[in-house]
């Protein structure tokens, strides 16, 4: 397999490297923590991270607005909590830090493990876990997918309006109840790592509910024409929402030419207004990816005018 | 035990990590995100540069402290966390009586830190019942820990990435029950090459 990759062992770090070059006003720390070259002054501090190979997400929205930092693991493999520890150390102005993790076994215990050691040495610090994707029934172990940016824009806004840790935490919490994703894919991503696919597809096929880490679907399908798809996905979705406004995010999975991703623009706003929804905010790019994954995922949730306008704030990150 | 002893065999994961790589990653590659081979060589790689002196305590301490630090995943923090919780308990010199309580206390960090019980298809359905096929004389033999591994096979995941796919998950080894198969293999009081 063909891949712009040096060294698989090195993936991350000269990934890591090209992103610094390219984006004057962020600084990396131990190695792996993308931080802001401006640190903030006052105001909660946001980190978020995970495995790399998600991109832009989570490095690409260190930015004014959004993100103080964010901790890259190695490629779909959580970061430990030394470094997570760094982060915390590094953007703590006196406010407090909230840590926003997807809802993986790995990413939450090495993100719990490094609040209890920050805590030891007196920062506050708090967490919310996001868990939007419905492909898990379970709402407990649901994963935290594309929505997750989504989480991080709104948290960046409540913290630059100066709120406390406190309410930045409910809030956010509270967007979380109505926040909902599903994907799909038409073409599984290489994991540099190991070189294999994550799984397998025939060309009549497409998975359903498919993670952001290679792993498989939750239902293998036939291939369908993109307005089916975008119905069936739909579909999943209103089992969780009933709301008659909503803003919705079109995220590609990293390997979906944009054009591509417009025709499923298309037909997803086509699918919703047949169903009577008003879309009052729309989304449409490469925000939560897993390398290059062929396929998309749709995040709703109900329209609030708050959230719009954290959405629409301005923000420095290039990728928002 | 001692502490030579320990540290050679711990080192020897590094080797027994990179033969296992591809086998670890296939099984993860069925239930999981495919790197767990990965992951786990990449932490006995740097307790091999890393831990290298000291008592018994120490390099269980240092060893716990190295994994959590490059492992990563889920599997980082519990194998970490429980080799820093091993080391609290352990004697200068590992006997078959302060194995058994090492193996205790593996079990309960990874049953508390996790959150998990057995049967559900993880690495805590080797490690809890290492104790059950710790022999008289210490030994914990590879075959009789491949057994308690082999179980996994046929449950039903309901924790870690694996139990996304529920039932789909059956018929697959859980990779991190095959991971702490060699992990509790080094731990074998065995005098014998292995």
């Amino acid at each position: 397999m063909k891949k712009l990759i040096n060294h698989r062992e090195h993936f991350v770090s000269d990934m890591l490297a090209g992103l610094k070059i390219n984006d004057p006003d962020i600084d990396i720390i131990a190695d792996t923590v993308v931080v802001r070259k401006q640190r903030k002054e006052s105001g909660v501090a946001l980190i978020s991270g995970g495995g790399s190979g998600h991109e832009p997400a989570h490095a690409g929205y260190v930015a004014g607005g959004m993100l103080d930092a964010a901790v890259c693991g190695e490629v779909f493999t959580s970061p430990t909590p030394d470094k997570v520890l760094e982060a915390i150390k590094h953007v703590d102005n006196g406010d407090g830090v909230l840590m926003i993790i997807k809802n993986y076994s790995g990413d939450v215990m090495n993100f719990e493990m490094a609040k209890e050691m920050a805590e030891a040495e007196g920062h506050k610090v708090d967490a919310v876990i996001v868990r939007d994707d419905i492909a898990i029934e379970d709402a407990e172990m649901r994963r935290g997918v594309a929505g997750t940016v989504l989480v991080h824009k709104y948290a960046g806004y409540l913290s630059d309006e100066g709120r406390s840790l406190a309410q930045v935490k409910e809030k956010t919490e509270s967007m979380m109840t109505t926040l909902h994703s599903i994907g799909m894919a038409v073409h599984p991503c290489m994991v540099p790592t190991t070189g294999d696919y994550g799984f397998s597809l025939e060309e009549e096929e497409m998975e359903i509910g498919i993670g952001i880490h290679g792993e498989k679907g939750i239902y293998r399908e036939k291939m369908e024409t993109v307005d089916k798809i975008a119905d069936r996905l739909l579909e999943e979705l209103y089992k969780y929402n009933d709301s008659s406004e909503l803003i919705v995010m079109i995220n590609g999975m990293g390997g979906t030419p944009l054009s591509e991703l417009y025709v499923v623009t298309k037909y997803v706003m086509a699918s919703l207004e047949n169903k009577g929804r008003k879309v009052t905010k729309l989304l449409v790019g490469d925000y939560m990816t897993a390398l290059d994954m062929q396929g998309f995922s749709i995040t709703i949730l109900d329209h609030d005018e708050q959230i719009v306008a954290a959405l629409e704030a301005p923000v420095e990150s290039t990728y928002f | 035990m001692d502490n030579t002893m320990l540290l050679q065999r711990l080192h020897k994961l590094q080797e027994v990590f990179t033969d296992k790589e591809a086998e670890l990653t296939a099984l993860d590659r069925e239930i999981g995100d495919g790197d767990h081979g990965v992951n786990m060589k990449r932490g006995f790689n740097a307790v091999k540069e890393k831990v290298t002196e000291g008592s018994i305590q120490d390099i269980l301490k240092q060893t716990g402290i190295t994994l959590m630090s490059s492992i990563g995943g889920a599997s980082g923090p519990l194998y970490g966390f429980s080799f820093v919780k091993m080391s609290e308990a352990a004697k200068g010199e590992i006997d078959v009586d302060n194995l058994k309580k090492l193996l205790d206390i593996f079990a309960e960090t990874v049953s508390a830190k996790g959150k998990v019980t057995g049967g559900e298809k993880t690495m805590y359905d080797v490690i809890s019942k290492a104790g059950e096929v710790l022999g008289e004389d210490g030994a914990l033999k590879l075959e009789d820990l491949q057994k308690l591994a082999d179980d996994t096979e046929d449950m039903t995941a309901t924790k870690g990435r694996a139990a996304y796919f529920k039932e789909k998950s059956r018929g697959t080894v859980d990779p991190g029950a095959q991971s702490a198969v060699y992990i509790l293999n080094a731990l074998s009081l065995e005098e014998e090459e292995r």
